[in-house]
């Protein structure tokens, strides 16, 4: 049964996740040839300076990717479902409901985090072959909350989707999105570095929101 | 019971969202602008002039009150305004009973602004050692970046390999000098922007200070005196031509002391009710004297020192802030606490609450009530549903927004 589901939801988003990979692996792409363009133009040490000193990002490209990415998956997996009210049939599967919508979400969540800790292992080890462990290191710090932007982007627009009344949906999309500026307001190095743990648990939040909505959706709430 | 759980996050996550977003687009709506007053010290009236800022008005007043014109005050603070004075012929040629050139005085002027920001900030902790005696005499950015971890590195940046012959040979000159690796905190000016390089002032594993720099290839390090008990919390490295102090130290206490070229000597500086987390200093130094200016959100605090460091004259001054005009204390009574995850006073993102308005309670009682009301139309037991109000009640305008747009679905 949870194969089954597991694979409705490959079906939908199969698409959704190659592109996904397909363009942060062409971001990181760019990133490599940037970085080694500013090494040649600039000297190595320059660049590193531009870096360490002046506090450049060589990896500023991957800002919204990853939100994006959240967003994508959400909506393929979720547009099939709310269209002529699909998700009606998938709620009547011999299994709870609550199940049911948790499952689809977990299933979106981890194929998110697969996608992302490939591009983290490329990452890492494109950075390396530049730059020393401290840089590395301060990338790392400086990328997490993207990356979670990620996560909360696809758990909000599974909410936002799931929820049935459309003035509820754009209230929703305001706070969601508010939430996420929050993570996305990087203009320096580590600047995240003392909070992102507290996000990080605030994020998890998000996991479960998809309930409410998903109740209301069954009781076919008018307002 | 998981339903009930996913409203209350959602709840959870529109009361943070709300206590940052909405305080800040309401100051973005009607805070003013405070301009902050900054002392200088006159050596022909033998006092402070405060300069006032701020739009259109550019004036200065004295200790009372007194007001000058923006104009009149260039032949005041002579040495401030040499290079006017010099171009029109106005420049004295001498002060405080003594001949003055005016390459002395460009030589003795100096400003140094040291802010919180620049305290609590991320470092990545690889440093660029500058050659210090360069052979063309203009200061190049060097070929490799250093760390001192368990012992001094050099990182080659072109192949990203380690430079053995120079990481062992500053090493060596370290542990010559008993320097305890690794290194807690490294501080420098690394910058090609300067006149000259005096290389960096480093924390060791005891809390000893040591200086290291570079003198044509070869390290030099030495240890830096330190009195009984003091524990850095900065350094800010600034080479200036006038060779007086390499830096400014401020102690964990918010001790402010020079580091000075006469033997490493720490000169105390006479400034008192200085905190390194929320105040910024302004130093400015010129041929006759040191100003210090420590300014907080509504306060200046002046304090003015001959060359020898000993206290000639302070002054203090407050201001009101944005709390106390109208959208202040409006402010006060609507929302019950704020949120911000920047602040002025560092480089970090973090939660910075501020303190719970007590005020905000009356309007968080009536909401309260609302919330209540709203709970029996729709058919609800208060007493079952006690949390919603209650929360309301705590977080006021937040909350009640978050209890209006995910209200109650389950019975």
């Amino acid at each position: 049964m949870l194969k089954a589901l597991f694979y409705k939801e490959w079906l939908k988003t199969r698409w959704a996740l190659f592109i996904v990979t397909g363009v942060l692996v062409l971001a990181l792409i760019k990133m490599i040839l940037e970085i080694s363009y500013g090494i040649r133009f600039m000297g190595a040490n320059a660049y590193w300076y531009q870096i360490t000193i002046m506090g450049s990002m060589y990896y500023v490209d991957l800002l919204y990717l990853p939100f994006f990415a959240g967003l994508l998956v959400g909506v393929t997996q979720f547009v099939p479902e709310i269209s002529e009210s699909r998700l009606k049939l998938t709620l009547h599967l011999p299994m709870h409901e609550n199940s049911i919508l948790m499952y689809m979400v977990s299933y979106g969540t981890i194929s998110l985090i697969l996608v992302f800790i490939l591009t983290y292992i490329l990452f890492i080890l494109i950075s390396s072959g530049f730059f020393p462990a401290e840089i590395v290191y301060s990338a790392i710090v400086t990328t997490l909350p993207w990356f979670l932007a990620g996560m909360v982007s696809y758990l909000a627009t599974a909410t936002v989707f799931v929820e049935p009344i459309w003035p509820k949906r754009v209230l929703m999309i305001l706070i969601f999105s508010l939430y996420i500026a929050n993570l996305l307001d990087s203009d320096h190095y580590n600047e995240y570095a003392h909070s992102l743990i507290y996000l990080f648990i605030i994020s998890l939040m998000f996991g479960i929101t998809i309930l409410y909505a998903g109740q209301r959706f069954r009781k076919g709430v008018l307002k | 019971m998981m339903v009930k759980l996913s409203r209350l996050f959602l709840i959870l996550i529109v009361i943070f969202v709300s206590a940052i977003y909405l305080p800040k687009y309401y100051w973005i709506s009607f805070e003013n602008r405070v301009s902050t007053p900054l002392s200088f010290y006159s050596p022909v009236l033998h006092t402070v002039l405060i300069a006032h800022y701020g739009g259109r008005n550019y004036y200065y007043t004295d200790k009372h009150g007194k007001h000058y014109k923006r104009k009149r005050v260039d032949r005041l603070l002579p040495l401030n305004n040499y290079r006017l004075l010099a171009a029109t012929g106005h420049m004295p040629d001498s002060l405080m009973g003594r001949k003055i050139t005016l390459e002395e005085v460009r030589l003795n002027n100096f400003t140094m602004r040291l802010r919180p920001k620049d305290i609590f900030t991320p470092v990545i902790p690889l440093y660029p050692l500058f050659e210090s005696r360069p052979t063309r005499l203009k200061l190049e950015l060097p070929e490799s970046f250093f760390r001192i971890n368990q012992r001094m590195e050099f990182v080659d940046t072109e192949s990203n390999k380690i430079i053995e012959h120079l990481s062992t040979d500053f090493t060596r000159a370290l542990q010559k000098k008993g320097f305890v690796f690794p290194a807690k905190k490294i501080f420098g000016n690394p910058t090609t922007r300067k006149p000259f390089d005096e290389g960096y002032f480093a924390v060791d594993g005891k809390n000893r200070l040591f200086h290291i720099k570079m003198i044509r290839g070869k390290p030099y390090c030495s240890p830096v005196p330190l009195p009984e008990g003091l524990r850095i919390r900065a350094i800010f490295v600034k080479e200036m031509e006038l060779r007086e102090y390499y830096g400014v130290l401020i102690s964990e206490k918010n001790e402010i002391y020079f580091i000075m070229y006469d033997q490493y000597r720490l000169q105390k500086i006479p400034v008192t009710d200085y905190d390194a987390a929320k105040d910024q200093i302004v130093i400015l130094g010129d041929l006759f004297s040191r100003v210090f200016n420590v300014i907080s959100d509504q306060t200046l605090h002046s304090f003015v020192t001959n060359r020898d460091y000993k206290l000639i004259d302070t002054y203090q001054e407050s201001w009101p802030g944005n709390k106390e005009t109208l959208a202040g204390h409006i402010a006060q009574y609507v929302f019950p606490f704020s949120l911000k995850m920047s602040s002025s006073k560092s480089e970090y993102k973090d939660f910075y609450f501020s303190s719970y308005n007590v005020q905000a309670l009356l309007l968080n009682f009536v909401l309260f009530l609302l919330t209540l009301l709203l709970l029996k139309r729709r058919e609800f037991s208060p007493l079952k549903k006690w949390y919603d109000p209650l929360l309301v009640f705590i977080t006021g305008i937040y909350g009640f927004i978050a209890v209006l747009i995910f209200e109650n679905t389950d019975r």
